[in-house]
């Protein structure tokens, strides 16, 4: 099902154990998660490159996103327009 | 919302971001080639704080006055078969409410599934499930907000498994089906163009260009896949804008009469303000030589888009 191989994506992008887990062994992995033959061999298929550099893309955006604070904007918003008016 | 119906003549614009907001409002009341209008990301005004968004929303709306703004929202997750969250959607809704943007826009992306947070932007099985998915979801988005979204291409660097579509094939599904007008990220469709080997001229004849009104230009860089052997352009938004894409929207600005807004995307290693001025002044050379090339007029050397400074 299509929301079993979305959260099997998430979780691969999301958990190194897990990744590496699929990628000593994609298909059997798969299934344990209770793909179907078909879904398994489709993300058995993924290039093992192609899944580690949007696995690291993905890791650094979740770090950047912990770290962004926004606290500031509506004080340099506030401050700005208080001048200009 | 949504003045573009009325919106008669090209423009361009940029992301508004805190750290740029003394360059900006310098460029808003000096310069001449001051943004045309602001995209706000959603994020930055919804806090769990109520006195905190409060503010935040009250500032927001006195910038509105001054500038056109748009909504750009980055976490609904439009395109997971889970039912887009309506505590999500309720909260947009009421900065929307409030801002009255000239529009608002989301990706053609899941970010989160059974629990677990993505952190970003990512691609869905391409086939009939995710287009029927996606389809409700903006549904259920409009009937909340108030007004559709424009649905942005995300850029991946993998392709998604169990797929049936090609990606113009999956994202005009979509947008036949759910009346959603289509934000054209040009440099997401160069960083795919260039990583899985296909000609974005291509891409541009096979996706509904009339549902196109709203652009985004950005830069990125090259990356080497772990452990080396591969090499991928990202979207990173930390770069000049690439110049194949000032190509590729010349290429949109040919081949549509519609006006089109172009919004330059930068979300850090921000240079001084006159770059990016001057990278808005290169997207308006490059919508003037597209609509120049489609009145049949010879494009002078001047405004050729291959002759444009590389603003790196």
């Amino acid at each position: 099902m299509q929301a079993d191989v979305e959260r099997f994506l998430a979780l691969l992008f999301a958990d190194a154990g897990l990744r590496q887990r699929f990628l000593d062994g994609p298909v059997k992995t798969a299934r344990e998660f209770g793909l179907s033959p078909e879904e398994s061999c489709s993300l058995a298929s993924i290039p093992a490159q192609d899944l580690q550099t949007a696995s690291r893309s993905f890791e650094r955006k979740r770090w950047l996103k912990a770290r962004h604070s926004s606290s500031g904007l509506g004080g340099w918003l506030s401050r700005l327009l208080r001048f200009r008016q | 919302m949504m003045q573009t119906k009325s919106q008669q003549s090209d423009r361009v614009g940029m992301g508004w971001r805190p750290e740029l907001a003394p360059g900006i409002f310098s460029a808003l009341g000096e310069s001449d080639s001051k943004p045309d209008l602001l995209e706000v990301l959603a994020g930055d005004f919804l806090d769990s704080s109520k006195s905190r968004a409060a503010k935040k929303t009250s500032a927001l709306k006195v910038l509105s006055q001054h500038v056109p703004i748009h909504v750009h929202s980055t976490d609904l997750g439009m395109a997971a078969s889970e039912e887009v969250s309506t505590t999500r959607l309720e909260a947009l809704a009421r900065l929307i409410n409030e801002i009255e943007p000239e529009a608002w826009s989301e990706h053609l992306a899941f970010v989160r599934a059974g629990g677990a947070e993505i952190g970003h932007l990512a691609l869905p099985p391409r086939n009939q499930a995710s287009v029927a998915a996606t389809a409700r979801n903006i549904r259920k988005a409009a009937r909340l907000v108030g007004s559709l979204p424009h649905m942005e291409n995300i850029a991946t660097l993998m392709q998604p498994p169990c797929s049936v579509f090609s990606e113009q094939e999956w994202i005009s599904q979509i947008v036949v089906a759910s009346g959603c007008g289509l934000l054209l990220d040009l440099h997401n469709l160069h960083a795919n163009a260039t990583n899985f080997s296909f000609d974005p001229l291509l891409f541009l004849d096979d996706i509904p260009l009339e549902r196109v009104r709203y652009i985004h230009i950005a830069g990125g860089k090259w990356i080497t896949s772990p452990g080396g052997g591969k090499q991928y352009l990202l979207d990173d938004h930390l770069h000049p804008v690439d110049e194949p894409v000032y190509a590729l929207l010349a290429e949109v600005a040919a081949r549509t009469p519609l006006p089109l807004t172009v919004v330059l995307e930068r979300d850090g290693a921000y240079p001084e303000m006159p770059m990016l001025l001057y990278e808005l002044d290169c997207a308006r050379a490059a919508l003037r030589a597209g609509r120049l090339r489609r009145d049949g007029t010879r494009v002078p050397d001047s405004q050729s888009v291959e002759r444009l400074p590389h603003a790196g």
